[in-house]
């Protein structure tokens, strides 16, 4: 989208970590001879208070769950609320029953994202994540050091249904973030929460590495402890062969096949957990016995009928709608996610059923290379459209519908041939943005796919 | 209770002498010590009333007020010289709390002029008054009058200026901040962008 920057390189490690006195195993990550090309770097800026706040939120996130009953709100839910009409820009002047509240959307928080921002959040705090919207349209998304690290906790308390525990080692990666994508930010970093223990992100293709099989030796060298990633990019991962022994993989930003989970799970020998995932939230929930089991009591889950702001009685399948979480620079209330399930609220625990999220849909070039639709979403993000659906037929023609203001056709035209190759037809038609009104921003489809 | 129209109409009524003379021709006192003391026995019922029996105003007072606030004090002597004001003692202390903290209050944001000649500020300073003294106003409400109150509050506006300026500061500095490079060296963990 015009007008956003992107990502910069700041600040120097002591500013990255400032309470990690040892940082031998970043700068062996980042020299090592088989290390790829980092092209970033990031640190959790943890610093004593902030670190015993994202402590505290483990505490709470692993320990015994309460959310709510059935047709009743979390208990927390009217002092939320009360503190969001107080204090946060967007909702003064709301109505006092949080019943009343009308939701609000991805284009709320993209066209003024200042609106958010509560009155309390100190300014020196504020980090922003530019966001290319594989659902929506890109975005600025503004979080702190907390809520960002928070994702451990989070990730965590899925691995303790597991029994699955992260060993907090300063000389071992504890998690390594896998892409397979032309372009991508990578780095090396570590976690302060997990006491020094290595972070990762990689990119699988060749060209961000010296030779090709550093890949393999790079990561057989550190030998991760948690793999995530995405589902095309495990398939590729698969392709490298690398002999690795992680504890579990994590799936996330589009949905995982049953098929592909087993595959994975046979070949790594550990088990693939589907989770589900949003920038503005982090996770929701992972898949078990084929519902999604939600993670988080300070998230308020709710159904909403797609088109008219009416909530819907459990399991009734909608729009999921969320309120809560712990940023301070994105406190959300009846926060429309773009994806669609029902809720019900088994035993004290609220399960997604049927949910429709970020389902992964495979492009193919005319020589049949594939093309991952994430590659798709990145390469639109100059233009300022406000949603776009895409679809291939078995011809591998590509027909493009875009809403924006703009006259950017022969744009549009230009980059998916700079994607798919100039040998395949590509019809591309480009509609007034206020003619925009399927509730879903982005969409993908193809008559090829094989997911 | 009493009704609005009438005390707006009497108010506005408020004879010029009231709203420029503050030190009279008394060897003592002022023009304004004066009134207030008048109405003040007025309101009580009785112009023979003991001193002590009356709320306080000692020598000195006229130096801790500014003639604006003074006139301001006249304007109101003007308006608790109604007649639904005399023979009512119990109203003294709210109508003395009415001159030296509301009126006090207000007097560097309204002018004593436009209490009487803006309409709005006329009914502010009536409804202020009542709400001080606990007197509903006939044919509306508690939450009706308070409604109509915080709509002509002189405070509460002021009080939403400095409100929505802050937060335009606010939004400025939001804005500035995300441009800031810091502040975009920020990646997701797990995302995939």
């Amino acid at each position: 989208m015009a007008g956003i920057k992107g990502p910069s390189v700041a600040l120097n490690d002591a500013e990255r970590f400032p309470l990690l006195n040892n940082l031998e195993l970043l700068q062996q990550l980042r020299q090592d001879e088989f290390a790829p090309f980092f092209n970033f770097q990031s640190g959790d800026r943890l610093d004593a208070p902030k670190l015993e706040k994202v402590k505290q939120y483990a505490d709470q996130i692993r320990g015994k769950k309460q959310f709510w009953e059935p047709n009743t709100m979390p208990h927390w839910l009217d002092g939320y609320w009360a503190q969001c009409r107080r204090g946060v820009p967007f909702y003064k002047n709301s109505p006092t029953d949080f019943r009343e509240q009308a939701t609000i959307r991805r284009s709320d928080i993209g066209i003024a994202p200042w609106e958010f921002v509560s009155d309390t959040a100190s300014l020196e705090d504020l980090l922003v994540y530019h966001t290319s919207g594989t659902t929506g349209a890109a975005m600025n998304v503004l979080f702190d050091a907390v809520s960002q690290a928070c994702w451990i906790p989070q990730l965590q308390s899925i691995l303790d249904t597991y029994q699955i525990q992260l060993d907090i080692d300063f000389e071992r990666i504890a998690i390594a973030l896998i892409c397979s994508q032309n372009e991508t930010l990578t780095y090396a970093s570590l976690s302060t929460y997990l006491q020094g223990a290595g972070i990762l992100k990689i990119n699988l293709k060749p060209e961000d590495w010296k030779a090709p099989h550093h890949r393999q030796a790079y990561l057989e060298k550190y030998n991760p402890q948690i793999l995530t990633g995405e589902p095309f990019a495990f398939m590729d991962l698969m392709q490298v062969n690398v002999k690795i022994t992680p504890k579990a993989l994590i799936s996330s930003a589009m949905k995982l096949s049953e098929g592909l989970k087993t595959r994975l799970e046979q070949h790594f020998r550990c088990p693939v957990i589907d989770i589900y995932s949003l920038t503005e939230c982090r996770m929701i929930s992972f898949a078990e016995n084929g519902r999604h089991r939600a993670i988080r009591p300070e998230l308020y889950l709710e159904v909403f009928d797609p088109e008219k702001d009416i909530p819907l009685s459990p399991g009734t399948w909608g729009e999921l709608v969320v309120t809560g979480g712990t940023n301070p620079f994105l406190p959300l209330v009846r926060y429309r996610t773009g994806d669609f399930c029902s809720l019900q609220v088994e035993y004290g625990i609220p399960y997604l059923y049927d949910l429709e999220a970020r389902k992964p849909v495979a492009f193919y070039t005319k020589t049949g290379k594939l093309i991952n639709n994430i590659e798709i979403s990145r390469a639109m993000m100059p233009y300022a459209l406000v949603g776009f659906k895409l679809h291939q037929n078995l011809n591998h023609e590509l027909l493009f519908t875009g809403w924006c203001q703009e006259p950017i056709q022969e744009l549009v035209n230009q980059t998916l041939q700079n994607i798919f190759g100039q040998d395949l037809g590509i019809i591309v038609e480009i509609l007034p943005a206020d003619t925009h009104n399927t509730y879903k921003n982005v969409s993908y489809t193809s008559d090829l796919s094989k997911f | 209770m009493i009704e609005l129209y009438p005390l707006l109409f009497h108010l506005r009524q408020c004879p010029e002498i009231f709203l420029c003379n503050v030190d009279g021709e008394a060897e003592n006192h002022p023009q304004s010590y004066i009134l207030l003391k008048d109405v003040y026995r007025k309101v009580y019922g009785s112009f023979n009333v003991e001193e002590q029996l009356l709320p306080p105003l000692h020598s000195a007072w006229r130096h801790q007020f500014n003639d604006k606030q003074l006139i301001t004090f006249q304007i109101a002597c003007w308006f608790f010289s109604h007649p639904f004001f005399n023979s009512k003692p119990s109203l003294l202390p709210s109508i003395n709390a009415f001159l030296f903290e509301d009126l006090v209050q207000l007097s560097p944001l309204v002018s004593p002029r436009a209490w009487i000649e803006d309409e709005d500020r006329a009914e502010e300073f009536i409804r202020l008054a009542l709400k001080r003294c606990h007197i509903p106003i006939t044919g509306e409400s508690t939450a009706a009058s308070a409604d109509r109150f915080d709509a002509l509050s002189t405070t509460k506006r002021i009080e939403i200026i400095t409100d929505t300026n802050m937060s335009i500061e606010r939004i400025k500095e939001i804005r500035r901040k995300m441009e800031e490079e810091k502040a975009r060296e920020a990646a997701n963990s797990y995302g995939r962008d």
